[in-house]
């Protein structure tokens, strides 16, 4: 029975029905099935299902967005379950947000999407994100990125304060930076030290695995 | 006068629900304004505040009472002080898209930041072109310091073009010295306020809110007599609903604010209800500016700035294509040219933009400055009267045989009723067309632009003008410490 229930969390999840995931998964509590199987066998698989769909062009941003969501609910639900999530596929975490002062959210979410899908455990904490929490989120979470937007030319200058927040804590080592936004530019990510820079959110994905060392071959 | 083909896309019903549902939405739930003095200035009028949160909900009696001292009609006034734009009824008029970040290279196409020397460029070619009827601070030049750019982008265009100008602030010290800049052609406040040359965009950032330095330039333009044009721009499944209507209501609720806070700042101050509506590519998650919604979208809010009889703008004529000249950035820029005419937009910017309103294009302007001709002269529509019906020469022709070629009549009325768009559309014969070169639309547009370049004079502005002018663009610059700027004041 149990591993028909990982499977229907994984079509339910494809389906985008997110009250019925949520059901399934605390039916999957009940029934003592092992949390780390939900994530990766049912979550995660269904969320990849959907990945793979939205590179053919068959699924579009809305259904990736609910799904990403549906993701945290879950995620959140299992939480207790779990001593760890021990997912191998997993690629690490990042801690992403909009730099203090601009509160320009949609292109920044539609990247933590993205990341979701392609399988980090994003910890997206909105907009007008002080140097201070960024880091502070990162030390809670021991993430291995994190990804600051910023939509404004005054703004993109915050950048800046966290990289050099980072490097007075002595974590630029442990902990990477990528940065994007509409002002933002490669030569801008150079000039203030950031690891990587993306133009949109396919690159994000591409220079997030690449800084955590899963870099495709076939790229 | 012939029949004016208007577009509509809402029953009068439709209208007055978006109407309704959009004060309901300002009233219920209201619009954050980062602005102290904004928000003081409703809550004089009445308006429940939150100081704290800076938060203000618009009573419908009060969106209601401000709707009607607006103006209905914004002349606009060349450097010159000759009248230019007449943003009235469904008078339409048109300027380039403003603040591209991006440039496409007039020699080799390739995607660049702009300088000033392209500010310069493109301000004289803007000038030359007869459709398009005012400038806009087209691009943004990144060998000065950014935070000069916003002024340092008008003062070129006021040294290289005699149109009027649409523009906005990127920094909240920027209108004062753009009025100070704006007044120095004038001589005055008082004759800036009598003779508008400029428009101010101030965009509310979707959903429901105005940022300080969006509220800081309306009221201090409202208070100056300086047309302000609001642009709410929703962008459908992202800062706005999905569903057209939804983000109608939206768009509709943000411009009313707008409106309601130029009145309050100066009861009767010009302001032009206006937006730049995207919708959000469920591929790639960019802002569709070419896309058929974005343009029934702009189409349908002209519907209701008809219906507050308030002056209109609307951001059409841009396309998503990566280049100036192919047949996506005709396409899309044509669609949304001819509807946004036709819904009667007094004031359409986006000409030459491309890229989700990131690049400008010498190629495409001078394309779309086809397009607005041909535009202007559709919304013409036919003349029907006893001598455009040529009775008469109906009946000789068709008495006597021959041709009409010859007729006086033709001569009378063709330059009349027929649009010359010159030599960028090609309508020679094939083997002409082969003899020639066999150019392409693209190479059509460059050798216009590199012939304009060439030729187009502008005329110089007076001494004392110019004088006033470079005093205050030094007293800028020295208040930044920006020592040399390229084409700097005397």
């Amino acid at each position: 029975m149990s591993q028909k229930l990982v499977t229907n969390i994984r079509e339910e999840m494809i389906n985008c029905q997110t009250n019925r995931v949520l059901e399934l998964v605390q039916q999957s509590i009940k029934e003592g099935i092992d949390a780390t199987a939900v994530v990766s066998q049912g979550l995660t698989a269904g969320i990849r299902v959907l990945g793979d769909r939205f590179e053919k062009g068959e699924a579009f941003l809305p259904e990736l967005a609910v799904a990403a969501e549906t993701m945290k609910q879950a995620l959140e639900i299992l939480e207790p379950h779990l001593a760890k999530i021990v997912d191998e596929e997993a690629l690490g975490s990042i801690v992403i947000g909009t730099v203090q002062g601009d509160i320009h959210d949609i292109g920044k979410s539609i990247v933590a999407t993205m990341l979701t899908v392609a399988g980090f455990t994003v910890y997206d904490l909105g907009i007008d994100v002080s140097p201070a929490d960024f880091i502070a989120k990162a030390k809670e979470v021991d993430a291995e990125i994190i990804a600051m937007s910023a939509l404004l030319t005054t703004t993109m200058e915050r950048m800046q304060e966290t990289i050099d927040l980072l490097n007075k804590e002595r974590l630029d080592k442990r902990v990477k930076v990528m940065v994007g936004g509409a002002p933002v530019s490669q030569q801008f990510a150079e000039s203030i030290g950031a690891d990587g820079y993306g133009v949109d959110f396919n690159q994000a994905v591409k220079i997030a695995k690449r800084l955590t060392g899963h870099a495709e071959n076939t790229s | 006068m012939a029949h004016r083909p208007l577009l509509t896309l809402l029953s009068e019903q439709e209208v007055h629900q978006i109407h309704t549902e959009s004060l309901a939405l300002l009233e219920e739930i209201g619009m954050k304004i980062e602005s102290e003095k904004a928000l003081q200035l409703l809550e004089q009028a009445g308006a429940p505040v939150d100081f704290e949160t800076q938060h203000a909900h618009f009573p419908s009696s009060l969106v209601e009472e401000q709707l009607k001292h607006a103006p209905s009609a914004i002349i606009l006034f060349t450097r010159e002080g000759e009248p230019a734009l007449k943003l009235e009824q469904n008078n339409v008029h048109f300027n380039p898209g403003s603040a591209a970040t991006h440039l496409l290279d007039r020699q080799t196409g390739e995607r660049r930041h702009p300088r000033v020397k392209d500010v310069i460029e493109f301000a004289r070619v803007v000038d030359a072109l007869p459709y398009i009827d005012a400038q806009s601070t087209a691009v943004i030049p990144t060998d000065v310091p950014i935070n000069l750019a916003d002024r340092y982008r008008l003062y070129q265009i006021l040294l290289n073009s005699t149109k009027p100008i649409v523009t906005g602030t990127f920094v909240l010290d920027a209108f004062e010295d753009m009025q100070r800049m704006l007044e120095a052609i004038r001589g005055g406040e008082k004759q800036l306020r009598e003779k508008p040359l400029a428009i101010f965009d101030t965009c509310p950032s979707a959903p429901l809110q105005w940022s300080e330095l969006t509220v800081h330039d309306l009221l201090l333009g409202a208070q100056a007599g300086i047309p302000i044009e609001l642009i709410s721009m929703p962008q459908l499944g992202a800062t706005g609903p999905i569903t057209l209507a939804g983000s109608l209501v939206l768009h509709n609720a943000e411009s009313l604010s707008g409106v309601v806070l130029t009145q309050l700042a100066a009861k009767g101050a010009p302001v032009i209800y206006g937006g730049s509506p995207t919708a959000v590519d469920m591929q790639y998650g960019t802002a569709r500016l070419g896309a058929i919604e974005s343009i029934m979208l702009t189409c349908a809010y002209a519907q209701l700035a008809n219906h507050y009889n308030l002056p209109s703008h609307g951001y059409l004529g841009l396309s998503d294509a990566k280049i100036g000249a192919d047949a996506q950035s005709g396409y899309e820029a044509a669609t949304g040219i001819l509807l946004g005419a036709m819904a009667g937009l007094n004031n359409i910017a986006g000409a030459g933009m491309l890229i989700f309103e990131s690049t400008q294009s010498f190629e495409k302007i001078v394309i779309d400055d086809v397009l607005a001709g041909m535009v202007k002269r559709f919304i013409k529509g036919i003349t029907v009267n006893k001598d455009t019906l040529a009775l008469s020469e109906l009946r000789d022709v068709g008495t006597k045989g021959g041709d009409f070629l010859r007729l006086r009549h033709t001569l009378t009325w063709f330059r009349k009723e027929h649009f010359m768009p010159g030599k960028l559309v090609d309508r020679q014969p094939y083997e002409s067309w082969l003899d020639q070169g066999a150019l392409t639309s693209q190479e059509r547009a460059r050798e216009q632009v590199n012939e304009i370049l060439s030729s187009h004079e502008v005329s110089p502005l007076t001494k004392s003008q110019r004088q006033d002018l470079d005093a205050v663009v030094k007293t800028f610059m020295k208040r930044h410490k920006a020592s040399s700027l390229p084409e700097g004041p005397r």
